[in-house]
């Protein structure tokens, strides 16, 4: 779906957009490290359709994307936990026309993943292997920014108030109603 | 599921209809504008009905209704848990705006206030920070727009980005401050009304034992309460949650457009209505898998999810639940950043002599302005509203320390604001790309926090507050 919004962009408003120096600074969006996007893991060249998206996950989401099936194509993405897909562990079906799907909740972990794709006469056919794996952060280090953002809350919590109340009663407050008042 | 909940033609029928009543609603308030202050600060004299209810409708944006269940979606409990905390920035800007207002009486913008406290140099950085946070919430909007119609009526996600745009940018720019208060306040009922009707709807259409089941099988870590990336986001959405508030000029037009008394007790009592919205929405995400429902992009899920459960009927309430809430964010930042540039660029470095309604047709040609540049940036679908949202974070959450303190404290010169802006944000840039969006804002603050406290403790001015009443000190 991505792609087909791309073709539906004008040339020149590509151009435009790139001669934009506010585009430099929202140019520089593009996901963390961590969740970058690749090509197959594990291509299978007799394959025409091809299953790609995110290698490795720190957060348990990732994106996965069918490429090389016609309009009319349906399909479903399959998930295993082996790379021979001896047992269907989960299947995604898409929305609508999407060629794209997000998944999220993983545990730690390797998954494989392909698109089951239902051909016109019932015949099926599947997509190359994509393989994510995922590895949550350690929690001691998700805990440390935990703590320091309660440190830093209560701390901003506490000067504002302590702040606020002095101006009613302090030195701050009676320059400011000397001013205006 | 493979069918969207609306036709297309539906989905575009119901954008016409909404946006010929708000354009000729913005263009009926406009009538009564005769100044510049008129327009952009709606005469300062705004009652505690409508300042509550702008200030809620203004906070419920494509935040709340499609990223708050985005990053339900990714983080679980606690990315609707976390999103609520964003109400704090609301409820703590009270305090905030009862200063604002008292210091700054005939003032018109944040900016105002930060070249007047920490000089030329402190004024350029935040006047940077703004704009990027600006054109990001703008962005994010207009995208939003797009994705809602997409995601209900499969119609080209440029069409729905456009109208939503044209229509927002037209009613402004007709209506000013005064018509983007006003449709704020039936734009709050019909929020407040909707996604509670939603709510009620599939907590009877869904069960939570099933929702449960199936997330502990197959999405075990949405349930989890020490999932790790959910538990660095919770605190930094608080954080840009008050960066947003506390630097835009947004809510510092709003603290100066409201009456004096009222300000205070109106942003609290926004921030209360605002807490329970990313609950709900956010809690719709969860049905998701359950339902069958994997989006071809997570910022699609919340008002995919509620089509699903409730049919067509059901797609119509949250199509113009999410359409009003965008349209109040979109008109309010519109009209905000639009006073920032007139005021803060154009009236005191380029026309100083300029008058009151040279400054009024400035400000249109700035709305107008605006409106294109959004438009264009919002073509090319480059990232999903969380990310871009959260990049902005970087941005905003550095301002937070130098404004609490500079607004109260008068040690902390402009050095050292100017210093824990500029670090603060790269600091915060830098936490973006090495570990992810959900640290950018508290790392940020954090950064800032510590030069603004040296800052305190090494500056030897004493800040005189009548510097800040720029009239008042010419009179």
């Amino acid at each position: 779906m991505r792609d087909l919004r791309g073709l539906a962009l004008q040339g020149w408003a590509q151009t435009l957009l790139l001669a934009s120096c506010l585009l430099v600074l929202t140019g520089q969006l593009v996901p963390p490290a961590h969740a970058q996007a690749s090509g197959t893991s594990q291509s299978d060249t007799n394959h025409t359709i091809t299953l790609t998206g995110t290698e490795r996950s720190s957060e348990g989401y990732f994106q996965l994307q069918v490429e090389g099936l016609n309009d009319q194509q349906q399909f479903v993405i399959e998930q295993s936990s082996s790379a021979d897909f001896y047992t269907i562990e989960a299947r995604f079906p898409p929305l609508g026309s999407f060629r794209q799907i997000s998944l999220s909740g993983f545990d730690d972990g390797t998954y494989f993943f392909r698109a089951r794709v239902e051909q016109g006469d019932n015949a099926v056919s599947y997509s190359t292997t994509h393989q994510v794996s995922v590895q949550h952060y350690p929690l001691w280090q998700a805990l440390s920014l935990f703590g320091v953002g309660l440190g830093l809350f209560v701390a901003l919590l506490t000067t504002l108030l302590w702040l606020h109340w002095n101006s009613q009663r302090g030195p701050y407050h009676r320059q400011s109603e000397s001013t205006h008042g | 599921m493979d069918e969207f909940a609306l036709k297309s033609s539906t989905g575009f029928i119901i954008i016409v209809i909404f946006g010929l009543a708000w354009i000729a609603f913005g263009y009926y308030l406009g009538r009564k504008n005769t100044s510049h202050e008129d327009f952009a600060l709606a005469g300062r004299n705004v009652g505690f009905a409508f300042a509550s209810a702008t200030a809620m409708a203004t906070w419920v944006t494509s935040n709340t209704t499609l990223v708050a269940p985005e990053l339900t979606f990714q983080f679980g409990l606690w990315g609707m848990v976390g999103y609520s905390f964003a109400a704090l920035g609301l409820m703590l800007f009270a305090p905030l705006s009862a200063r604002i207002k008292k210091l700054l009486p005939h003032g018109y913008t944040s900016g105002d206030f930060i070249r007047l406290r920490f000089g030329f140099t402190a004024w350029l950085i935040f006047m940077l920070i703004s704009t990027v946070y600006a054109l990001g919430w703008l962005v994010s909007l207009g995208m939003a727009g797009g994705i809602l119609l997409q995601a209900l009526s499969g119609l080209d996600y440029h069409i729905g980005m456009t109208s939503i745009l044209l229509i927002c940018v037209l009613y402004t720019l007709f209506g000013g401050l005064r018509a983007v208060i006003a449709t704020d306040f039936i734009q709050a009922l019909i929020i407040i009304t909707g996604v509670v009707a939603v709510a009620i709807l599939i907590l009877n259409n869904v069960g939570m034992d099933t929702i449960h089941t199936n997330l502990s099988e197959q999405h075990p870590r949405l349930l989890d309460m020490l999932f790790p990336a959910a538990v660095m986001f919770l605190f930094n959405n608080l954080f840009f949650g008050l960066g947003e508030i506390f630097h835009s000029n947004v809510w510092w037009s709003r603290a100066l457009a409201f009456k004096q008394k009222v300000a205070a007790r109106a942003f609290f009592t926004g921030g209360l209505l605002w807490l329970p919205i990313p609950i709900v929405t956010g809690f719709i995400a969860l049905a998701a898998p359950q339902l069958g429902i994997f989006p071809s992009s997570p910022d699609m899920v919340g008002p995919t999810v509620a089509a699903a459960v409730l049919g067509s009927v059901g797609a119509v309430i949250v199509f113009i639940v999410v359409f009003s809430a965008l349209a109040s964010s979109l008109d309010s930042l519109l009209a905000a950043t639009s006073d920032l540039v007139t005021r803060d660029l154009y009236q005191k470095h380029m026309n100083p002599q300029a008058s009151d309604q040279r400054l009024f047709r400035v400000n249109r040609l700035v709305i107008a302005g605006l409106g294109l540049l959004t438009w264009l940036l919002c073509l090319p679908q480059i990232t999903t509203l969380a990310a871009l949202l959260n990049f902005t974070g970087a941005f905003v959450a550095s301002t937070i320390w130098p404004i609490v303190v500079g607004l109260y404290h008068p040690k902390l010169d402009g050095r050292y604001a100017a210093a824990a802006m500029a670090l603060g944000t790269i600091c915060g840039l830098i936490s973006y790309f090495v570990i992810g969006f959900y640290v950018a804002a508290l790392l940020s603050c954090l950064v800032s926090g510590l030069i603004t406290l040296t800052g305190v403790l090494r500056s030897q001015q004493k800040f005189d507050w009548q510097q800040l009443d720029e009239k008042g000190a010419q009179s």
